[in-house]
Protein backbone atom coordinates (compact mmCIF):
# COMPACT_ATOMS: atom_id res chain seq x y z
CA UNK A 1 0.00 0.00 0.00
CA UNK A 2 1.26 3.45 -0.82
CA UNK A 3 1.12 5.99 1.92
CA UNK A 4 -1.58 8.51 1.03
CA UNK A 5 0.32 11.17 2.95
CA UNK A 6 2.90 11.09 0.22
CA UNK A 7 0.61 13.03 -2.08
CA UNK A 8 -0.01 15.67 0.49
CA UNK A 9 3.62 16.58 0.49
CA UNK A 10 4.36 19.16 -2.18
CA UNK A 11 8.05 18.31 -2.22
CA UNK A 12 7.42 14.77 -3.39
CA UNK A 13 5.14 15.08 -6.37
CA UNK A 14 4.51 11.83 -8.14
CA UNK A 15 6.01 12.64 -11.52
CA UNK A 16 4.64 9.63 -13.33
CA UNK A 17 1.00 10.11 -12.38
CA UNK A 18 1.39 13.85 -12.94
CA UNK A 19 2.57 13.24 -16.47
CA UNK A 20 -0.28 10.81 -17.08
CA UNK A 21 -2.83 13.31 -15.77
CA UNK A 22 -1.36 16.10 -17.90
CA UNK A 23 -1.64 13.84 -20.90
CA UNK A 24 -5.29 13.12 -20.01
CA UNK A 25 -5.97 16.86 -19.68
CA UNK A 26 -4.38 17.52 -23.07
CA UNK A 27 -6.44 14.84 -24.83
CA UNK A 28 -9.55 15.96 -22.94
CA UNK A 29 -9.09 19.54 -24.21
CA UNK A 30 -8.57 18.28 -27.72
CA UNK A 31 -11.91 16.49 -27.63
CA UNK A 32 -13.89 19.30 -26.11
CA UNK A 33 -16.23 21.66 -27.96
CA UNK A 34 -14.73 24.79 -29.44
CA UNK A 35 -15.98 28.29 -28.81
CA UNK A 36 -15.04 30.92 -31.36
CA UNK A 37 -14.41 34.59 -30.69
CA UNK A 38 -17.49 35.54 -32.65
CA UNK A 39 -19.59 33.22 -30.49
CA UNK A 40 -18.16 34.86 -27.39
CA UNK A 41 -18.96 38.30 -28.75
CA UNK A 42 -22.52 37.26 -29.63
CA UNK A 43 -22.96 35.69 -26.20
CA UNK A 44 -21.77 38.84 -24.47
CA UNK A 45 -24.18 40.85 -26.55
CA UNK A 46 -27.03 38.69 -25.28
CA UNK A 47 -25.87 38.91 -21.68
CA UNK A 48 -25.61 42.70 -22.02
CA UNK A 49 -29.13 42.86 -23.32
CA UNK A 50 -30.39 40.65 -20.52
CA UNK A 51 -28.67 42.66 -17.80
CA UNK A 52 -29.64 46.01 -19.32
CA UNK A 53 -26.00 46.98 -19.87
CA UNK A 54 -25.01 49.12 -22.81
CA UNK A 55 -24.38 46.67 -25.58
CA UNK A 56 -20.98 48.09 -26.53
CA UNK A 57 -18.32 49.36 -24.15
CA UNK A 58 -17.75 52.37 -26.43
CA UNK A 59 -18.98 55.61 -24.91
CA UNK A 60 -19.50 57.37 -28.21
CA UNK A 61 -23.07 56.23 -28.69
CA UNK A 62 -25.76 58.71 -27.84
CA UNK A 63 -26.91 58.05 -24.29
CA UNK A 64 -30.56 58.41 -25.35
CA UNK A 65 -30.27 55.48 -27.72
CA UNK A 66 -28.61 53.33 -25.10
CA UNK A 67 -31.21 54.27 -22.56
CA UNK A 68 -34.04 53.46 -24.91
CA UNK A 69 -32.43 50.21 -25.86
CA UNK A 70 -31.89 49.18 -22.27
CA UNK A 71 -35.43 50.15 -21.33
CA UNK A 72 -36.85 48.20 -24.26
CA UNK A 73 -34.81 45.17 -23.32
CA UNK A 74 -35.91 45.40 -19.70
CA UNK A 75 -39.58 45.73 -20.63
CA UNK A 76 -39.39 42.89 -23.11
CA UNK A 77 -37.64 40.60 -20.69
CA UNK A 78 -39.88 41.58 -17.84
CA UNK A 79 -42.87 40.69 -19.95
CA UNK A 80 -41.64 37.31 -21.02
CA UNK A 81 -40.06 36.35 -17.77
CA UNK A 82 -36.35 35.90 -17.35
CA UNK A 83 -36.63 32.65 -15.47
CA UNK A 84 -38.77 31.13 -18.16
CA UNK A 85 -36.40 32.17 -20.91
CA UNK A 86 -33.40 30.72 -19.20
CA UNK A 87 -34.59 27.11 -19.46
CA UNK A 88 -33.96 25.72 -22.94
CA UNK A 89 -36.41 23.32 -24.53
CA UNK A 90 -35.07 19.84 -24.79
CA UNK A 91 -36.51 16.97 -26.80
CA UNK A 92 -35.23 13.42 -26.48
CA UNK A 93 -36.50 10.61 -28.69
CA UNK A 94 -36.45 7.15 -27.05
CA UNK A 95 -34.80 4.22 -28.79
CA UNK A 96 -37.18 2.44 -31.14
CA UNK A 97 -39.17 5.61 -31.94
CA UNK A 98 -38.99 8.63 -34.22
CA UNK A 99 -40.60 11.97 -33.59
CA UNK A 100 -41.66 14.95 -35.69
CA UNK A 101 -41.91 18.37 -34.07
CA UNK A 102 -42.97 21.78 -35.34
CA UNK A 103 -41.20 24.85 -33.98
CA UNK A 104 -42.75 28.28 -33.48
CA UNK A 105 -41.53 29.41 -36.93
CA UNK A 106 -43.35 26.43 -38.51
CA UNK A 107 -40.09 24.62 -39.19
CA UNK A 108 -40.61 20.88 -38.89
CA UNK A 109 -37.94 18.49 -37.69
CA UNK A 110 -38.13 14.70 -37.84
CA UNK A 111 -35.81 13.13 -35.29
CA UNK A 112 -34.37 9.63 -35.59
CA UNK A 113 -34.38 7.21 -32.63
CA UNK A 114 -32.11 8.16 -29.75
CA UNK A 115 -31.61 11.74 -30.98
CA UNK A 116 -31.86 14.82 -28.81
CA UNK A 117 -32.61 18.37 -29.89
CA UNK A 118 -32.40 21.49 -27.76
CA UNK A 119 -33.15 25.10 -28.52
CA UNK A 120 -33.47 28.24 -26.44
CA UNK A 121 -36.86 29.53 -25.36
CA UNK A 122 -36.03 32.67 -27.32
CA UNK A 123 -35.89 30.62 -30.50
CA UNK A 124 -37.27 32.76 -33.33
CA UNK A 125 -37.04 35.93 -31.19
CA UNK A 126 -33.34 36.79 -31.47
CA UNK A 127 -32.03 33.82 -33.35
CA UNK A 128 -33.01 30.49 -34.77
CA UNK A 129 -30.43 28.08 -33.42
CA UNK A 130 -30.95 24.46 -32.46
CA UNK A 131 -28.46 21.89 -31.20
CA UNK A 132 -28.71 18.34 -32.50
CA UNK A 133 -27.18 15.20 -31.13
CA UNK A 134 -28.08 12.37 -33.49
CA UNK A 135 -29.87 12.47 -36.81
CA UNK A 136 -32.74 14.59 -38.09
CA UNK A 137 -34.42 15.79 -41.24
CA UNK A 138 -35.19 19.51 -41.31
CA UNK A 139 -37.79 21.40 -43.29
CA UNK A 140 -36.94 24.99 -42.48
CA UNK A 141 -39.39 27.83 -43.07
CA UNK A 142 -37.98 30.97 -44.68
CA UNK A 143 -38.46 33.92 -42.33
CA UNK A 144 -35.56 36.22 -43.18
CA UNK A 145 -33.70 35.13 -40.07
CA UNK A 146 -30.94 32.55 -40.60
CA UNK A 147 -31.55 29.11 -39.14
CA UNK A 148 -28.54 27.35 -37.60
CA UNK A 149 -27.97 23.77 -36.54
CA UNK A 150 -25.12 22.96 -34.20
CA UNK A 151 -24.26 19.30 -34.58
CA UNK A 152 -21.11 17.94 -33.02
CA UNK A 153 -18.29 20.09 -34.34
CA UNK A 154 -20.39 21.14 -37.32
CA UNK A 155 -22.42 24.24 -37.92
CA UNK A 156 -25.06 24.37 -40.65
CA UNK A 157 -26.53 27.71 -41.67
CA UNK A 158 -29.61 27.95 -43.88
CA UNK A 159 -32.33 30.37 -44.80
CA UNK A 160 -35.17 28.01 -45.76
CA UNK A 161 -34.67 24.51 -47.06
CA UNK A 162 -34.93 20.74 -46.57
CA UNK A 163 -31.89 18.81 -45.40
CA UNK A 164 -30.73 15.85 -43.33
CA UNK A 165 -28.10 16.07 -40.58
CA UNK A 166 -26.42 13.06 -39.07
CA UNK A 167 -24.20 13.64 -36.04
CA UNK A 168 -23.76 10.76 -33.59
CA UNK A 169 -20.94 11.23 -31.12
CA UNK A 170 -20.02 7.56 -31.51
CA UNK A 171 -19.92 7.56 -35.32
CA UNK A 172 -16.58 7.67 -37.08
CA UNK A 173 -17.63 10.31 -39.55
CA UNK A 174 -18.92 12.71 -36.93
CA UNK A 175 -21.24 15.11 -38.74
CA UNK A 176 -22.74 14.85 -42.21
CA UNK A 177 -25.28 16.89 -44.12
CA UNK A 178 -27.43 15.93 -47.10
CA UNK A 179 -29.36 18.71 -48.85
CA UNK A 180 -32.68 17.89 -50.47
CA UNK A 181 -33.90 21.33 -51.45
CA UNK A 182 -32.63 24.93 -51.31
CA UNK A 183 -29.12 25.85 -50.19
CA UNK A 184 -27.11 25.39 -47.02
CA UNK A 185 -23.69 26.44 -45.86
CA UNK A 186 -21.83 23.96 -43.73
CA UNK A 187 -18.69 24.57 -41.69
CA UNK A 188 -16.97 23.52 -38.53
CA UNK A 189 -18.39 25.57 -35.64
CA UNK A 190 -15.00 27.11 -34.92
CA UNK A 191 -14.02 27.78 -38.54
CA UNK A 192 -17.09 29.43 -39.95
CA UNK A 193 -15.09 31.06 -42.72
CA UNK A 194 -14.07 27.65 -44.10
CA UNK A 195 -17.53 26.73 -45.24
CA UNK A 196 -18.78 24.62 -48.12
CA UNK A 197 -22.05 25.41 -49.86
CA UNK A 198 -24.27 22.49 -50.83
CA UNK A 199 -26.56 22.30 -53.83
CA UNK A 200 -29.66 20.10 -53.81
CA UNK A 201 -28.81 16.38 -53.93
CA UNK A 202 -25.33 16.92 -52.48
CA UNK A 203 -23.72 15.45 -49.40
CA UNK A 204 -20.77 16.63 -47.29
CA UNK A 205 -19.23 15.46 -44.06
CA UNK A 206 -17.02 16.94 -41.37
CA UNK A 207 -14.59 14.45 -39.91
CA UNK A 208 -13.23 15.04 -36.42
CA UNK A 209 -9.78 16.09 -37.58
CA UNK A 210 -10.57 18.28 -40.56
CA UNK A 211 -10.84 22.06 -40.56
CA UNK A 212 -13.46 22.18 -43.25
CA UNK A 213 -16.15 19.76 -44.46
CA UNK A 214 -15.51 17.52 -47.47
CA UNK A 215 -16.23 18.96 -50.94
CA UNK A 216 -19.92 18.36 -51.68
CA UNK A 217 -20.60 15.28 -53.80
CA UNK A 218 -23.79 13.95 -55.33
CA UNK A 219 -25.61 11.45 -53.12
CA UNK A 220 -28.59 9.21 -53.69
CA UNK A 221 -31.54 11.03 -52.09
CA UNK A 222 -33.45 7.82 -51.46
CA UNK A 223 -30.54 6.52 -49.38
CA UNK A 224 -29.69 9.71 -47.52
CA UNK A 225 -33.09 9.92 -45.86
CA UNK A 226 -33.94 6.22 -45.93
CA UNK A 227 -34.19 6.16 -42.13
CA UNK A 228 -37.44 8.08 -42.39
CA UNK A 229 -38.95 5.06 -44.15
CA UNK A 230 -37.48 2.61 -41.60
CA UNK A 231 -34.66 1.76 -43.98
CA UNK A 232 -30.91 1.49 -43.53
CA UNK A 233 -28.16 2.71 -45.86
CA UNK A 234 -24.47 2.42 -45.13
CA UNK A 235 -21.65 2.73 -47.55
CA UNK A 236 -18.44 1.09 -46.48
CA UNK A 237 -19.07 1.91 -42.82
CA UNK A 238 -17.62 0.08 -39.81
CA UNK A 239 -19.91 -2.43 -38.11
CA UNK A 240 -19.70 -0.33 -34.93
CA UNK A 241 -21.69 2.47 -36.64
CA UNK A 242 -24.16 0.00 -38.12
CA UNK A 243 -24.72 -1.80 -34.81
CA UNK A 244 -25.16 1.54 -33.03
CA UNK A 245 -27.82 2.49 -35.55
CA UNK A 246 -29.64 -0.84 -35.18
CA UNK A 247 -29.54 -0.55 -31.37
CA UNK A 248 -31.05 2.91 -31.38
CA UNK A 249 -33.61 2.31 -34.06
CA UNK A 250 -34.93 -1.00 -32.80
CA UNK A 251 -34.20 -0.53 -29.13
CA UNK A 252 -32.04 -3.64 -28.87
CA UNK A 253 -28.62 -4.21 -27.33
CA UNK A 254 -25.77 -5.50 -29.45
CA UNK A 255 -22.41 -6.42 -28.03
CA UNK A 256 -19.34 -7.53 -29.92
CA UNK A 257 -17.04 -10.17 -28.58
CA UNK A 258 -13.99 -8.40 -29.91
CA UNK A 259 -13.16 -4.80 -30.75
CA UNK A 260 -11.58 -5.81 -34.05
CA UNK A 261 -14.74 -7.20 -35.61
CA UNK A 262 -16.42 -3.85 -35.04
CA UNK A 263 -13.91 -2.25 -37.39
CA UNK A 264 -15.00 -4.53 -40.26
CA UNK A 265 -16.61 -2.44 -42.98
CA UNK A 266 -19.84 -3.12 -44.78
CA UNK A 267 -22.00 -1.60 -47.50
CA UNK A 268 -25.64 -2.17 -46.77
CA UNK A 269 -28.89 -0.91 -48.21
CA UNK A 270 -32.32 -1.95 -47.03
CA UNK A 271 -35.26 0.16 -48.11
CA UNK A 272 -37.25 -1.04 -45.12
CA UNK A 273 -36.14 -3.08 -42.15
CA UNK A 274 -38.90 -5.41 -41.04
CA UNK A 275 -37.11 -7.34 -38.36
CA UNK A 276 -33.99 -6.20 -36.52
CA UNK A 277 -32.85 -9.70 -35.59
CA UNK A 278 -33.17 -10.91 -39.17
CA UNK A 279 -31.12 -7.93 -40.35
CA UNK A 280 -28.47 -8.67 -37.76
CA UNK A 281 -28.45 -12.28 -38.95
CA UNK A 282 -27.95 -11.15 -42.56
CA UNK A 283 -25.07 -8.90 -41.58
CA UNK A 284 -23.42 -11.74 -39.66
CA UNK A 285 -23.79 -14.15 -42.56
CA UNK A 286 -22.22 -11.71 -45.02
CA UNK A 287 -19.30 -10.94 -42.73
CA UNK A 288 -18.72 -14.53 -41.55
CA UNK A 289 -19.86 -13.80 -38.01
CA UNK A 290 -22.35 -15.45 -35.69
CA UNK A 291 -24.58 -14.08 -32.99
CA UNK A 292 -26.25 -15.49 -29.95
CA UNK A 293 -28.86 -14.02 -27.68
CA UNK A 294 -28.16 -13.71 -24.00
CA UNK A 295 -30.99 -12.08 -22.07
CA UNK A 296 -31.94 -8.95 -23.97
CA UNK A 297 -28.53 -8.61 -25.62
CA UNK A 298 -27.30 -9.94 -28.95
CA UNK A 299 -23.68 -11.00 -28.72
CA UNK A 300 -21.83 -11.01 -32.03
CA UNK A 301 -18.68 -13.09 -32.42
CA UNK A 302 -16.38 -14.45 -35.08
CA UNK A 303 -17.50 -17.82 -36.41
CA UNK A 304 -14.98 -20.61 -36.59
CA UNK B 1 -4.04 28.56 -12.05
CA UNK B 2 -1.31 31.15 -12.51
CA UNK B 3 -1.04 33.73 -9.78
CA UNK B 4 -1.06 36.52 -12.33
CA UNK B 5 -4.42 35.33 -13.52
CA UNK B 6 -5.52 35.13 -9.91
CA UNK B 7 -4.42 38.74 -9.36
CA UNK B 8 -6.18 39.87 -12.51
CA UNK B 9 -9.39 38.17 -11.47
CA UNK B 10 -9.21 39.76 -8.01
CA UNK B 11 -8.92 43.18 -9.67
CA UNK B 12 -11.94 42.38 -11.84
CA UNK B 13 -13.86 41.20 -8.76
CA UNK B 14 -13.34 44.57 -7.05
CA UNK B 15 -14.26 46.54 -10.15
CA UNK B 16 -17.38 44.43 -10.88
CA UNK B 17 -18.51 44.83 -7.28
CA UNK B 18 -18.28 48.59 -7.95
CA UNK B 19 -20.56 48.11 -11.02
CA UNK B 20 -17.74 48.52 -13.56
CA UNK B 21 -19.21 47.26 -16.83
CA UNK B 22 -15.83 47.19 -18.56
CA UNK B 23 -14.48 44.75 -15.97
CA UNK B 24 -17.57 42.57 -16.38
CA UNK B 25 -16.96 42.48 -20.13
CA UNK B 26 -13.28 41.62 -19.65
CA UNK B 27 -14.08 38.82 -17.23
CA UNK B 28 -16.73 37.48 -19.58
CA UNK B 29 -14.37 37.41 -22.56
CA UNK B 30 -11.64 35.86 -20.45
CA UNK B 31 -13.77 33.01 -19.11
CA UNK B 32 -16.61 32.36 -21.54
CA UNK B 33 -15.02 29.69 -23.77
CA UNK B 34 -13.49 27.93 -20.78
CA UNK B 35 -16.80 27.82 -18.92
CA UNK B 36 -18.77 26.63 -21.95
CA UNK B 37 -16.34 23.73 -22.28
CA UNK B 38 -16.69 23.06 -18.56
CA UNK B 39 -20.51 23.11 -18.67
CA UNK B 40 -20.49 20.95 -21.82
CA UNK B 41 -18.84 18.16 -19.81
CA UNK B 42 -22.08 17.92 -17.86
CA UNK B 43 -24.70 18.76 -20.50
CA UNK B 44 -23.10 17.29 -23.62
CA UNK B 45 -24.99 19.94 -25.56
CA UNK B 46 -23.13 23.03 -26.64
CA UNK B 47 -26.29 25.13 -26.97
CA UNK B 48 -27.29 24.15 -23.46
CA UNK B 49 -23.79 24.81 -22.10
CA UNK B 50 -23.82 28.27 -23.70
CA UNK B 51 -27.22 29.04 -22.17
CA UNK B 52 -26.06 27.96 -18.74
CA UNK B 53 -22.92 30.08 -18.88
CA UNK B 54 -24.76 33.16 -20.15
CA UNK B 55 -27.36 32.74 -17.45
CA UNK B 56 -24.59 32.44 -14.86
CA UNK B 57 -23.07 35.75 -15.95
CA UNK B 58 -26.47 37.43 -15.80
CA UNK B 59 -26.76 36.10 -12.24
CA UNK B 60 -23.24 37.26 -11.40
CA UNK B 61 -23.97 40.80 -12.58
CA UNK B 62 -27.25 40.94 -10.68
CA UNK B 63 -25.54 39.77 -7.50
CA UNK B 64 -22.39 41.82 -7.99
CA UNK B 65 -22.90 43.67 -4.68
CA UNK B 66 -22.47 40.34 -2.90
CA UNK B 67 -19.05 39.60 -4.44
CA UNK B 68 -16.36 39.10 -1.84
CA UNK B 69 -13.05 40.19 -3.43
CA UNK B 70 -11.14 38.16 -0.85
CA UNK B 71 -12.79 34.97 -2.11
CA UNK B 72 -11.88 33.48 -5.47
CA UNK B 73 -14.28 34.92 -8.04
CA UNK B 74 -13.19 32.14 -10.36
CA UNK B 75 -14.45 29.53 -7.89
CA UNK B 76 -17.65 31.54 -7.47
CA UNK B 77 -18.34 31.54 -11.22
CA UNK B 78 -17.45 27.85 -11.61
CA UNK B 79 -19.81 27.08 -8.74
CA UNK B 80 -22.74 28.90 -10.37
CA UNK B 81 -22.13 27.13 -13.68
CA UNK B 82 -21.72 23.72 -12.07
CA UNK B 83 -24.86 24.03 -9.98
CA UNK B 84 -26.92 25.25 -12.92
CA UNK B 85 -25.71 22.30 -14.99
CA UNK B 86 -26.44 19.81 -12.21
CA UNK B 87 -29.88 21.35 -11.61
CA UNK B 88 -30.63 21.03 -15.28
CA UNK B 89 -29.63 17.38 -15.31
CA UNK B 90 -31.65 16.75 -12.15
CA UNK B 91 -34.76 18.33 -13.67
CA UNK B 92 -34.35 16.47 -16.97
CA UNK B 93 -33.43 12.98 -15.80
CA UNK B 94 -34.42 11.26 -19.04
CA UNK B 95 -31.69 12.98 -20.97
CA UNK B 96 -29.16 12.93 -18.22
CA UNK B 97 -25.95 11.85 -19.78
CA UNK B 98 -24.27 13.57 -16.92
CA UNK B 99 -20.91 12.99 -15.40
CA UNK B 100 -21.33 9.25 -15.47
CA UNK B 101 -20.60 8.90 -19.12
CA UNK B 102 -18.31 11.78 -19.53
CA UNK B 103 -16.35 10.40 -22.25
CA UNK B 104 -16.59 7.33 -24.34
CA UNK B 105 -18.79 9.07 -26.89
CA UNK B 106 -16.80 12.24 -27.07
CA UNK B 107 -13.61 10.34 -27.53
CA UNK B 108 -14.47 7.57 -29.89
CA UNK B 109 -15.08 10.03 -32.70
CA UNK B 110 -11.35 10.17 -33.25
CA UNK B 111 -10.95 6.43 -33.54
CA UNK B 112 -10.76 6.58 -37.30
CA UNK B 113 -7.41 8.38 -37.18
CA UNK B 114 -4.69 6.16 -38.58
CA UNK B 115 -3.00 3.98 -35.97
CA UNK B 116 0.33 5.73 -36.03
CA UNK B 117 -1.10 9.13 -35.27
CA UNK B 118 -3.79 8.10 -32.84
CA UNK B 119 -1.36 6.11 -30.72
CA UNK B 120 -0.07 9.50 -29.52
CA UNK B 121 -3.34 10.03 -27.71
CA UNK B 122 -3.75 6.49 -26.40
CA UNK B 123 -2.24 7.24 -23.00
CA UNK B 124 -4.46 10.25 -22.46
CA UNK B 125 -7.55 8.39 -23.61
CA UNK B 126 -6.85 5.45 -21.37
CA UNK B 127 -6.34 7.80 -18.41
CA UNK B 128 -9.63 9.59 -19.15
CA UNK B 129 -11.33 6.21 -19.23
CA UNK B 130 -9.89 5.40 -15.82
CA UNK B 131 -10.84 8.83 -14.45
CA UNK B 132 -14.39 8.30 -15.66
CA UNK B 133 -14.60 5.05 -13.73
CA UNK B 134 -13.87 6.82 -10.43
CA UNK B 135 -16.73 7.48 -7.97
CA UNK B 136 -18.60 10.70 -8.88
CA UNK B 137 -17.12 13.08 -6.32
CA UNK B 138 -13.57 11.84 -6.76
CA UNK B 139 -13.91 12.21 -10.49
CA UNK B 140 -15.30 15.70 -10.19
CA UNK B 141 -12.57 16.78 -7.78
CA UNK B 142 -9.77 15.44 -9.94
CA UNK B 143 -11.23 16.99 -13.08
CA UNK B 144 -11.56 20.39 -11.42
CA UNK B 145 -8.01 20.10 -10.17
CA UNK B 146 -6.19 18.72 -13.20
CA UNK B 147 -8.39 19.68 -16.13
CA UNK B 148 -9.77 23.03 -14.97
CA UNK B 149 -6.72 24.10 -12.98
CA UNK B 150 -8.50 25.07 -9.77
CA UNK B 151 -6.71 24.84 -6.43
CA UNK B 152 -8.07 22.76 -3.54
CA UNK B 153 -9.70 25.69 -1.81
CA UNK B 154 -11.46 26.71 -5.00
CA UNK B 155 -12.63 23.14 -5.61
CA UNK B 156 -13.95 23.02 -2.04
CA UNK B 157 -15.99 26.12 -2.75
CA UNK B 158 -17.25 24.88 -6.12
CA UNK B 159 -18.28 21.47 -4.76
CA UNK B 160 -19.47 22.88 -1.45
CA UNK B 161 -17.33 20.57 0.68
CA UNK B 162 -14.32 21.20 2.95
CA UNK B 163 -10.78 21.49 1.54
CA UNK B 164 -9.90 18.50 3.64
CA UNK B 165 -12.54 16.42 1.90
CA UNK B 166 -11.31 17.68 -1.48
CA UNK B 167 -7.87 16.55 -0.50
CA UNK B 168 -9.16 13.12 0.52
CA UNK B 169 -11.02 12.72 -2.76
CA UNK B 170 -7.95 13.62 -4.78
CA UNK B 171 -5.61 11.41 -2.77
CA UNK B 172 -7.98 8.46 -3.15
CA UNK B 173 -8.49 9.16 -6.84
CA UNK B 174 -4.75 9.29 -7.51
CA UNK B 175 -4.20 6.10 -5.60
CA UNK B 176 -6.86 4.28 -7.63
CA UNK B 177 -5.58 5.72 -10.89
CA UNK B 178 -2.05 4.54 -10.14
CA UNK B 179 -3.27 1.06 -9.36
CA UNK B 180 -5.56 0.86 -12.39
CA UNK B 181 -2.87 2.24 -14.66
CA UNK B 182 -0.30 -0.38 -13.70
CA UNK B 183 -2.96 -3.05 -14.07
CA UNK B 184 -3.81 -1.72 -17.51
CA UNK B 185 -0.15 -1.79 -18.46
CA UNK B 186 0.14 -5.39 -17.32
CA UNK B 187 -2.93 -6.48 -19.27
CA UNK B 188 -1.61 -4.72 -22.31
CA UNK B 189 1.73 -6.45 -22.27
CA UNK B 190 0.13 -9.88 -21.84
CA UNK B 191 -2.15 -9.18 -24.81
CA UNK B 192 0.42 -7.92 -27.19
CA UNK B 193 0.55 -11.05 -29.33
CA UNK B 194 -3.16 -11.61 -29.28
CA UNK B 195 -4.63 -11.52 -32.75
Amino acid sequence: MTDPQKYLHPDQPDKKIDALLNEAARVDRKHSVTVSNSETTAAFQQVSERTGLASKPSKTKTPLWNWKFAAAAVILLGAIGIGYLSIPNHIAVPHGETKTITLSDQTTITLNSGSTLSYPKWFNIWERTVALNGEAFFEVTTTGMPFQVEAGRGLITVMGTKFNVRSWPDDKNATSVFLEEGRVSFSSADRESKEVVLEPGQFSQLTPKSERPSPPTAADPSKATVWMQQGLAFENQPLSDIFNELSRRFNIKIKAESESLLQEKLTLYLSKVKNAEQTLGDICRVKGLTYSKSGDTFVVSESF
Amino acid sequence: MGSREQEQITVWARRIKASDEGAFSELFHHLYARLVKFAWRYTKSKALAKDIVQESFVKLWKKRQAIDPDQSLLAYVFQIVRNSALNYLRDHPTESIALDDLSPGSLSSSDHIPEVISSDDETGKQMIKLINQLPNRQREAIRLSRFEGLDHEEIAYVMDISSRTVNNHIVKAIKTLKKEWSQHKQNQSSNIYYD
